[in-house]
């Protein structure tokens, strides 16, 4: 296997940069920011375009923008949102900054459309990054879902990820397994971002503003995982009034409630879920159901002068307390308590120097898993805990550089602990603690009218491991005309921390991390990336991207672990990837929505067998639309279809016997499968389901109700979620247990 | 850990994951691939090996659930005619020769030859602890091998309280109510422990019943008296019920039993089983146990509860007997109870029996052996009230509710 030559690539970017003309000497970067004129919260998503130029640029979440290439002459610059009004102000010659205070107006539908396909549109204009998508509320929300709205399924949805079943909101990406995927919750990476099993993300939609989701060569900014980013932007609380906003659905009860804080200029949002299904089969009946998991979201956003402070927390459990042996007079029972969840903090300061922005970060993620047989009977305990902290310095050189640098350190602790206080027995017991000190630089340049080019490097320091990384990356763009744009890049990359799931079994509950130390190496993997991208005016876009990716060091489960031997508990393996994605959007009012396919072709060696990952999935198709439906509603569509996945057929079983040391003598059986010897050498069938939603919205009572009506899986798809062999059976039978089979749902949103 | 936990949180799991599934249709396959199966346990301990060689399942076999006793039962899917031999590789001097082969005939009383059971000459291999064992299985041209390193200790100890006994030693009296046994192996050679708490049977050639089976990767291990069978979710159990007897068995394993025990292939992915065989499944492994009868009592804590004596006549036979009343649990509408039965049932007898109080209305069931040798196990019902104050009358009855006999029983 050979790996790109990361020299070459930086000749290349020496080469481009050396022969820039110098045509910023006349031009200027204009930065500023967007403020709402009620009570001067940022503004993100506001259009800023320079009258009689093709300059444009987009607001942040923090209000800001910057305008490249500006001549250096008194011109006009207009500031446009769908739901504010319009505004224009006068740019002197000598003037590099502007601020600008919008407020709000009635809605105008014609504006949908522009203001949809803004972002997008945005960052096909102004920065090179390639395989980025970016998804707003509205998109996670009208996906038709199972039972409610779910952030990762809608990721699922976008190309160059592989969902393997209808089970597990685990996603693949690109050739990479599951736990390579950076998730991030307002900037804190949350370690097990999963309710019930996987059937559910912990995100709550109704909470989040935007999603960005980049499947390869991201930018020297996020580090430590192989394959991609997913980076979920919490909504800032109304700075304008109170506004609650919940929803009933079959699974759970929520609520919302946002708002401004007193009389300041700060704003807050709170919210919370729990399913109640526990409470309604106890108040019902005799049964009880000893699960439910419940989460909670904070976020308070205080500007303090120029600057502004921003702090989110989340908590989330999931709950399991069975009386495994019931309590009877005169002995106690023993309870099965199993629970398991994630607690994140964390804090931003942004703080703009002139054309330069500070940005401070602290945060605390912690996952915490815990398996009881109580009292005392056995334990498993694991927790994950992650201080993170990060600074970084965006400055503009000159017109044609927008740079970023930044360092920090993840102190990671990681603890595994197995006993038994009544048998007075430590089965396994295990700590990874690795520390990574991490500094990069960022530079989005645009050194040609047609050509972006955006390098970057990254250096990491694992503490415990003795390991020191350099990553170089590049992104470039090559404009061929306004709407056409040829795309490419590079990068290498670096993981010290995995999961140790067995990735062969369909279902986990949640991750089982590990973190580099003596033994556990840091995994790595390069990416090349090379497409294109066309828009067709405001409301169609369409992008291809070819790629191949190299992994070393994966850090896979060893499943003839040796508890007793530290390091014992994984095999390495290596592969690689290629593949292409495509996306075409439309935007829209009457028709919104994506078509998005991928190719794949993955494989790994290790121990010296190679293989085809259970995840390896050659053609992945998923269709969705938003439109006007029946009756008045909103209807969301979602088509998906998978070709088949690989798993390892089973060609007998053997009697698994248990002996008996007393007599001397074999008893009891288990019948146990024997796999094929060769791995994942048999596909499920194709995959493929249709979900339907409508949703209506009505004016009552002061506030807006929205009921909806869905139905996943229309056509009642048996697709296959495993199979079961019987070969005790004369003659051996296979059967097997499908996916979702038709699952109707319904639910209640609403918004005072 | 003993793998029926994990295996049913396993299950949990999946059944969790596929709540919403539905079953699909049956699809009929072909003949899977045979695969030959070895299961080897040397026992150092123990003057008669034993090898079990079988196929794997492939569909083409008659279905049999029945899991028999082997060597006691056959194997349901045997190989015969495979060539079996054990190589003491420590020790080139063996007596028992170079190379020890296993034969069809087990060459001892009471056990019939049967196709896939193969048997050592008595006292061979010869085995020291630390010595390395050679199997090499040819079945139809199927090679198989396996090698282990023979287990070895120095002493095993059952702490009890502030005294210790070493293993074998006399029947152990056991407070379930207050008292805690530590198991503990002073090793020479080995990896893991397991312990085996089976109720004993009336008949030694009866199947003992196991009720709690802990194999740690440890040394030492502690039962406390109170500890509940986990194994019966909802219901539950004591491990310990006072009023019975109860075998304990204490084995020390080497490396390959130990992976043997703890692993298994996943319903889900297949794999999983860690296998120290060379061109089949199974196991060569070694161990050294031994076996301690309990004798379980409790606190007195209900009035019920206590030593009642009974005399009379059953079945023609003079009885004169303590029974040593302990309740158990309480479920609906009645409570549990087990006795020792000490005394003359016709002729000398200790035994345990279990019954079930509904207020003070008794009934039991006793087990006793009558006749020379071996005996014939005899079963009765005993049923009565039960008084504190006075003495109060008990009957016996046969299999058809036919009073047999008539006990005056007092506390």
């Amino acid at each position: 296997m050979r790996f790109p030559s990361f020299g070459l690539l930086w000749a290349i970017a020496f080469v481009v940069g050396t022969a820039a003309p110098a045509s910023g000497q006349a031009l200027r970067a204009v930065s500023g920011r967007v403020l709402a004129a009620e009570d001067g919260a940022p503004l993100r998503g506001v259009a800023v375009r320079v009258i009689g130029m093709d300059l444009i640029a987009v607001s942040d979440e923090a209000g800001r923008f910057v305008l490249q290439n500006v001549p250096r002459l008194p011109t006009v610059v207009t500031f446009q949102r769908f739901g504010l009004t319009d505004d224009t102000l006068a740019l002197s010659a000598d003037q590099d900054t502007l601020v600008a205070y919008l407020a709000a107006e009635a809605v105008r539908i014609e504006d949908i459309t522009a203001e949809a396909a803004a972002p997008a549109r945005h960052r096909f204009e102004e920065t090179a990054q390639t395989s980025t998508v970016t998804l707003d509320a509205a998109d996670i929300r009208d996906a038709p879902a199972v039972l409610e709205a779910d952030v990762i399924r809608t990721v699922q949805l976008l190309p160059g990820t592989v969902a393997r079943n209808d089970y597990t909101t685990g996603f693949n990406v690109r050739g990479g397994e599951s736990d390579q995927n950076l998730i991030l919750l307002d900037g804190v990476p949350i370690f097990n971002p999963t309710h019930l099993g996987g059937l559910f993300s912990t995100f709550d939609a109704a909470a989040v503003d935007r999603l960005d989701f980049m499947t390869g060569a991201f930018p020297a900014g996020y580090g430590g995982r192989l394959s991609s980013v997913m980076d979920v932007t919490l909504r800032r609380g109304s700075s304008e009034r109170t506004t609650a906003r919940g929803q009933l659905s079959l699974l759970s009860a929520k609520l919302l409630v946002d708002g401004p804080v007193g009389e300041t200029d700060a704003t807050y949002l709170l919210g919370g879920r729990r399913t109640y299904a526990d409470a309604v089969v106890g108040a019902v009946s005799k049964a009880t159901l000893p699960y439910y998991f419940a989460d909670a979201v904070a976020k308070v956003t205080v500007p303090v002068g120029d600057a502004r402070i921003s702090a989110m927390a989340y908590w989330g459990t999931d709950v399991l307390d069975w009386p495994w042996v019931e309590d009877e007079p005169g002995r106690d029972g023993v309870d099965l308590e199993f629970n398991w969840g994630n607690q994140l903090f964390g804090v931003t300061v942004e703080k703009p120097f002139g054309d330069r922005i500070l940005s401070l970060h602290v945060s605390r993620s912690a996952f915490a898993a815990g398996l009881g047989l109580e009292p005392d009977l056995f334990r498993l305990d694991n927790t994950v805990r992650l201080w993170s902290g990060r600074w970084s310095l965006a400055l503009s050189p000159d017109a044609t550089h927008d740079v970023r640098i930044g360092g920090g350190v993840e102190d990671y602790a990681i603890a595994y602990d197995i006993r038994s206080n009544s048998l007075n027995v430590d089965f396994f017991s295990r700590t990874y603690q690795p520390r990574i000190w991490f500094a990069f630089v960022d530079d989005q340049w645009h050194p040609l009218t047609w050509l972006l080019v955006r390098p970057g490097v990254r250096f990491e320091r694992v503490e415990g491991r003795g390991f020191t990384s350099f990553a170089p990356r590049v992104s470039m763009k090559v404009f061929v005309d306004d709407d056409l744009a040829l795309v490419g890049s590079a990068g290498r990359y670096y993981q010290s921390i995995h999961s140790l799931l067995d990735h062969d079994i369909p279902v986990a509950l949640f991750d089982v991390w590990v973190g580099a130390d003596e033994f556990l190496p840091v995994a790595r993997s390069d990416h090349l990336v090379f497409g294109f991208e066309k828009w067709f005016g405001a409301s169609y876009s369409i992008s291809l991207e070819g790629y191949r990716k190299w992994f070393r060091n994966l850090v896979i489960r060893n499943l003839e672990q040796d508890f007793k031997l530290a390091g014992d508990e994984f095999l390495t393996a290596d592969g690689d990837a290629w593949g292409a994605d495509l996306m075409v959007r439309k935007y829209g009012a009457k028709l919104h929505g994506w078509l998005a396919y991928s190719f794949s072709k993955t494989s790994r060696v290790a121990a010296g067998e190679e293989f085809t990952p259970a995840h390896d999935r050659r053609h992945t198709l998923d269709i969705v639309l938003r439109a006007d439906g029946p009756l008045g509603s909103t209807m969301g569509v979602r088509w998906g279809f998978g070709s088949p996945l690989p798993y390892t057929d089973f060609v007998g079983e053997w009697r698994h016997r248990e002996y008996n040391a007393i007599i001397h003598a074999f008893e009891d059986f288990e019948n146990e499968p024997i796999p094929a010897t060769r791995r994942n050498r048999a596909r499920y069938p194709s995959y493929h389901r249709l979900d339907v939603s409508l949703r209506w919205e009505v004016n009552k009572w002061g506030g807006i109700l929205r009921p909806y009506f869905q139905v996943a899986n229309i056509y009642n798809r048996r697709n296959v979620f495993v199979y079961t062999y019987h070969y005790d059976d004369r003659p051996a039978t296979r059967t097997g247990i499908s996916q979702l089979p038709l699952l109707p749902s319904f639910g209640l949103e609403f918004v005072f | 850990m003993n793998r029926t936990p994990r295996r049913a949180f396993f299950t949990l799991l999946t059944v969790v994951a596929a709540v919403g599934g539905c079953e699909l249709s049956e699809v009929v396959l072909p003949p899977g691939d045979p695969v030959v199966v070895v299961l080897a346990i040397m026992r150092p301990d123990l003057n008669h090996q034993w090898v079990v060689v079988e196929r794997s399942l492939t569909g083409d076999e008659p279905r049999q659930s029945t899991p028999g006793e082997i060597p006691f039962d056959d194997p349901q899917t045997p190989i015969a005619d495979a060539t079996v031999t054990i190589e003491n590789r420590s020790f080139p001097g063996d007596p028992c020769g170079r190379s020890v082969t296993f034969a069809r005939d087990p060459q001892r009383l009471g056990i019939r030859p049967v196709d896939g059971l193969y048997w050592a000459p008595l006292g061979c291999p010869t085995m020291r602890p630390g010595d390395t064992l050679v199997l090499r299985v040819d079945a139809s041209g199927v090679l198989v091998t396996g090698q282990t390193i023979v287990v070895g200790v120095q002493q095993m100890l059952l702490h009890h309280g502030d005294a210790s006994v070493v293993l074998p030693g006399p029947e152990l009296e056991f407070n379930r109510d207050t008292d805690t046994l530590e198991a503990e192996i002073q090793p020479l050679f080995g990896r893991a422990l397991q312990i085996d708490v089976r109720r004993r049977p009336l008949l030694a050639s009866s199947r003992r019943l196991r009720v709690v089976s802990l194999f740690v990767d440890s040394t030492a291990v502690t039962i406390p008296g109170d500890l509940v069978d986990l194994f019966r979710p909802g219901t539950g159990d004591d491990v310990f019920r006072a009023g019975r007897f109860y075998d304990l068995s204490v084995a020390f394993t080497d490396q390959n039993y130990f992976d043997f025990v703890r692993s298994s292939n996943s319903a889900l992915s297949g794999r999983g089983f860690v296998n120290h065989l060379d061109g089949g499944l199974g196991v060569f492994g070694s161990l050294v146990a031994e076996t301690n009868p309990l004798r379980v009592i409790a606190e007195l804590d209900d009035p019920r509860e206590g030593t009642y004596r009974m005399q009379g006549t059953v079945d023609g036979l003079p009885v004169d007997v303590e029974w040593d009343l302990y309740l158990a649990r309480s479920i609906p509408d009645s409570t549990d109870f087990s006795a020792f039965v000490i005394g003359t049932w016709g002729s000398p007898i200790d035994v345990s029996v279990d019954g079930y109080l509904t207020g003070n209305r008794l009934r039991a069931v006793i087990q006793y052996v009558t006749g020379p040798g071996v005996g014939q196990p005899v079963q009765r019902r005993v049923e009565g009230f039960l008084s504190q104050q006075s003495p109060f009358e008990v009957f016996v009855k046969n299999a058809l509710g036919q009073v047999v006999g008539t006990l005056t029983a007092s506390r």
